[in-house]
């Protein structure tokens, strides 16, 4: 997930002007292919949409020349099935980007060259202009891995360039060798069965913008986006009978083709990147590669994993929800701009208007402004910091990995490390990020404990800065719940959802220091794109429930629902406005609460928290799960989810009161 | 080394075997055609000598050598006494196998042999370090590769394709037939290391992936003493 996600789409409108060319970044997973189209795009960018593929694709203008640059998502093969992995394929058949004009950019971790000179090969038969770009050659050397890149270019027959993209080395060069890109010559030779069925395909449909051999080959696999691509340049009639001609080259194979074909361009590239590349590997290795050795360890792994869950609280917590929170509300708010709005608002004449900018229980400025700026940015900022240095350093898929064996027991794998812990986040993004999962039954449990009681940051932090005024044992019932829930609702579910869960097969890339400047930056633009996104929001939704609360709705629907959340989680009638507030947008309707909280019992404030951590979240996250989940599977989530929370928000008063625990 | 010049050790130590050590006489023995300058390069490699119209060898040449004949004639002896092929299948075969015979492998058909001294044509087998300890038990099969301890290395024979789509992701980070990798732990995950790369694994797939188990010098050394 890009930032490019959130970005505006005013540029769109400059990438489709004249005819320039359109780099398109591939290669396999974490070889740099982003850090390196970050260092070569401006900063403002789009994305492109491809017909029958969910993810989107970053788009940004090249700096200081002519075309665009398209970052795709890593890939395996050509034959990959993932949604993810199709999308670096199916954009080279999108319509939105016209053929002539493609170049590949192929990006390779110099670490594992066969690895890439494979995905070369497979791409090679487009016959499109391409480059090799060999990235990391500075980690490939402290392993003892000398490649001799004059001798690759000349076995591939195109240009290769050397770079260290998170260093910036080598950067400008590979700018200026974007001019220098020509088609690589296929090297592969397939079985004469295969061959014959390529050159039937070639003299079937000889105006592809690109060779049809690659159509044939994945025609060969029966793939859905190139029948779709046919079928719409050539007509039924042409797919029809290359579907019948495939089907006779496929005939009495003893493998899949996909696998066969994988086989020999792996073969190839074994081939190639034996001729090119020497391996003396160093006897001894770096601190920082025990380390990440460490994190996989059971013995170490575990404290590692509680130290940084400790050093997470006190830089999200303590620093950013408290001391960030404090200083700008003190420092910033209370001394100048809440003075100087009153003086500017004092010139408006209507009342109506002055009260709704500045009352302050429902005022614009008190409730939707000052909430968002002061209370849920400074979290945001510091957990995108936060994620950035665990996901750049490679610590995430450690952590994958040490809880690969609980995870299988919520009906997931280690991989669903990665949506739940975006889920600490935003919500929405986790459900779209539940497409790194391979299954169907995964994708559900994982939107189903996401969508249940993940609280996301801004939740998160007003939780912490609500509970830190509370006895520890408030925090205890409240993080408790959750963690415990979220055990028991994934064992559950696992038991109910039907469907299989996927084998996990989990690269692990090295453990590296994270440069904290990328991660700064990084930080402060998905920062700057949530806040777009929300502050309008905040500001509706206050105006809203002023309006709302002046022409007596409040009221009304406080005295009509009032007892039975009364009666059932013992709250207090002004929690409706918590959850208006709470459907519009969760963190608006949880700073609500801080808000309101001198009018909640300490265990009022515990019920409600935990009503809302499990009550469904807010409606752009409800809208994404029905477009991801579909409207059946969405429908059940969301039902289970409302009745989870009200039974659990239930229990939890009763009990309370019955036992007399009141957290004070 | 090159097939060619394995077939010329081998081709010197069967002239030696019958007490000729002339160039015309290897030749004679040598199922490949060679030339001078091949056998000069085994000589740069320190593994011949020549001297007054004699080929002779080295002592890494004879060890050489005498590796590359175990390996021909146990294939033989397997081919014809276990298989029941004939002479001249067996003899085709048993050229094409003595190239590619892992040590872990050939150590395994020797035993499952019973350490046999001579080949179907009466000729010596010599003797492997398994023939030395007498072992009895093949401790190299064909295995899962769940079934190596954390350290133990196996090559990659086959891989069951239980679920294509995990075969083909399989293929691409490059766990193909003949890789060497090593299980690095199996808890809290299945981790493996080949190459340059490391890769946490689910029980399921580390136990379709079919492996000879390589030993190193130690898992030898305490072979040999049981």
């Amino acid at each position: 997930m890009t930032i490019c996600d959130q970005c505006d789409t005013s540029c769109r409108a400059d990438a489709h002007k004249g005819p320039s060319p359109h780099y398109v970044f591939i290669g396999t997973m974490k070889v740099g292919k982003s850090t390196l189209y970050d260092r070569l795009t401006a900063s403002d960018c789009a994305e492109i949409a491809i017909p029958g593929i969910a993810v989107s694709i970053p788009r940004g203008r090249l700096k200081g020349r002519d075309g665009t640059a398209l970052d795709t998502p890593g890939i395996h093969s050509l034959f990959s099935t993932n949604e993810d992995e199709r999308a670096s394929r199916d954009i080279l058949l999108s319509p939105e980007i016209p053929g002539e004009d493609l170049r590949l950019v192929l990006v390779a971790d110099a670490k594992n060259l066969k690895r890439t000179i494979a995905i070369a090969l497979q791409f090679a038969e487009y016959g499109l202009p391409m480059l090799l770009v060999v990235n990391m050659v500075d980690e490939a050397a402290s392993r003892g891995i000398e490649i001799d890149y004059a001798k690759l270019s000349e076995k591939l027959g195109m240009r290769v360039m050397t770079t260290i993209a998170r260093e910036g080395i080598g950067v400008r060069e590979l700018g200026r060798a974007l001019d220098d890109v020509r088609p690589m010559k296929p090297l592969v030779t397939y079985s004469q069965r295969v061959e014959q069925f390529l050159s039937v395909v070639q003299k079937l449909m000889p105006s592809s913008p690109f060779s049809s051999r690659a159509l044939g080959i994945l025609l060969l696999t029966e793939d859905t986006a190139v029948e779709r691509y046919i079928l719409d340049k050539y007509g039924a009639g042409m797919l029809d009978q290359l579907h019948r001609l495939a089907e006779e080259a496929r005939r009495e194979r003893p493998l899949a083709v996909d696998i066969e074909l994988s086989n020999l361009y792996q073969a190839e590239a074994a081939r190639i990147a034996e001729q090119v590349q020497k391996v003396e590997p160093p006897t001894k290795s770096s601190l920082i590669l025990s380390f990440g050795d460490w994190c996989t360890q059971l013995s170490t792994g575990i404290p590692i994993a509680l130290g940084i869950l400790v050093l997470l609280y006190y830089f999200i917590g303590a620093f950013g929800a408290t001391f960030l929170v404090d200083t700008i509300h003190d420092q910033l708010f209370e001394a100048h701009l809440i003075p100087l709005l009153a003086a500017l608002v004092d010139f408006i004449p209507s009342a109506l208007i002055r009260e709704m900018l500045m009352d302050p229980d429902f005022g614009v400025f008190p409730t939707g402004v000052f909430l968002a700026l002061g209370l849920v940015m400074p979290v945001i900022f510091c957990f995108y910091i936060a994620f950035g240095f665990l996901q750049d350093s490679g610590y995430l898929v450690r952590i994958s990995i040490l809880l690969d064996r609980v995870f299988r027991l919520i009906g997931l794998n280690g991989k669903g490390v990665i949506p739940l812990v975006m889920g600490f986040s935003c919500v929405t993004m986790s459900i779209l990020t539940t497409r790194v999962l391979s299954t169907d039954k995964e994708k559900n449990i994982a939107s189903f404990l996401v969508f249940l009681c993940l609280p996301c940051a801004p939740l998160l932090a007003v939780m912490m800065i609500i509970l830190a005024k509370m006895p520890v044992s408030a925090s205890i019932t409240v993080y408790g719940l959750i963690f415990s829930q979220l055990l028991l609702a994934g064992w559950l579910a696992n038991k109910v959802i039907p469907g299989k869960r996927s084998h996990l097969i989990l690269e692990i890339p090295t453990m590296r220091l994270p440069k904290p400047w990328p991660v700064i930056k990084m930080a402060s633009q998905k920062t700057f794109f949530f806040i777009k996104e929300a502050l309008p929001i905040f500001v509706l939704a206050s105006m809203f429930i002023f309006l709302f609360q002046r022409v007596g709705g409040l009221n009304a629907l406080e005295a009509a629902l009032g007892p039975v959340i009364n009666t059932v989680m013992g709250l207090p009638e002004q929690s409706i406005q918590v959850f208006i507030k709470t459907m519009i947008r969760r963190e608006s309707g949880v700073a609500e609460l801080e808000h309101l909280s001198p009018l909640f019992t300490n265990l009022q404030i515990v019920v409600n928290l935990v009503l809302m951590t499990f009550l469904a979240p807010c409606i752009n996250a409800t809208i994404v799960l029905f477009k991801e989940r579909g409207a059946r599977a969405g429908a059940l989530i969301l039902g289970t989810v409302t009745v989870y929370a009200i039974v659990l928000a239930g229990l939890l008063n009763h009990v309370c009161r019955l036992a007399g625990i009141t957290f004070t | 080394m090159e097939h060619k010049h394995e077939e010329i050790l081998e081709a010197v130590l069967c002239a030696s075997e019958c007490g000729k050590y002339a160039l015309e006489d290897v030749r004679k023995y040598c199922c490949v055609d060679f030339s001078d300058e091949d056998v000069s390069e085994l000589e740069r490699q320190g593994l011949l000598v020549r001297g007054e119209g004699k080929i002779l060898f080295s002592r890494e040449g004879k060890a050489h050598a005498e590796k590359i004949m175990r390996r021909h004639r146990l294939a033989e002896v397997l081919l014809k006494s276990i298989l029941k092929l004939k002479n001249s299948e067996m003899e085709k075969i048993a050229c094409e196998v003595e190239h590619a015979l892992l040590p872990e492998v050939e150590e395994s058909i020797c035993t499952l042999l019973g350490h046999p001294e001579i080949c179907p044509d009466g000729k010596p087998i010599p003797k492997g370090p398994c023939c030395h300890a007498g072992q009895r038990t093949i401790s190299n099969t064909v295995v899962g590769l769940d079934e190596l301890q954390p350290g133990e290395k196996g090559t990659i024979t086959y891989i069951k394709p239980g679920s294509h789509s995990n075969l083909q992701q399989l293929i691409s980070l490059g766990l193909n037939p003949g890789t060497v990798v090593t299980v690095h732990r199996k808890t809290p995950a299945f981790c493996i290391k080949y190459e340059q790369t490391e890769l946490a694994l689910d029980d399921e797939i580390a136990k379709n992936i079919f492996v000879w188990k390589v030993l190193g010098e130690e898992g030898r050394a305490t072979e040999a003493r049981a």
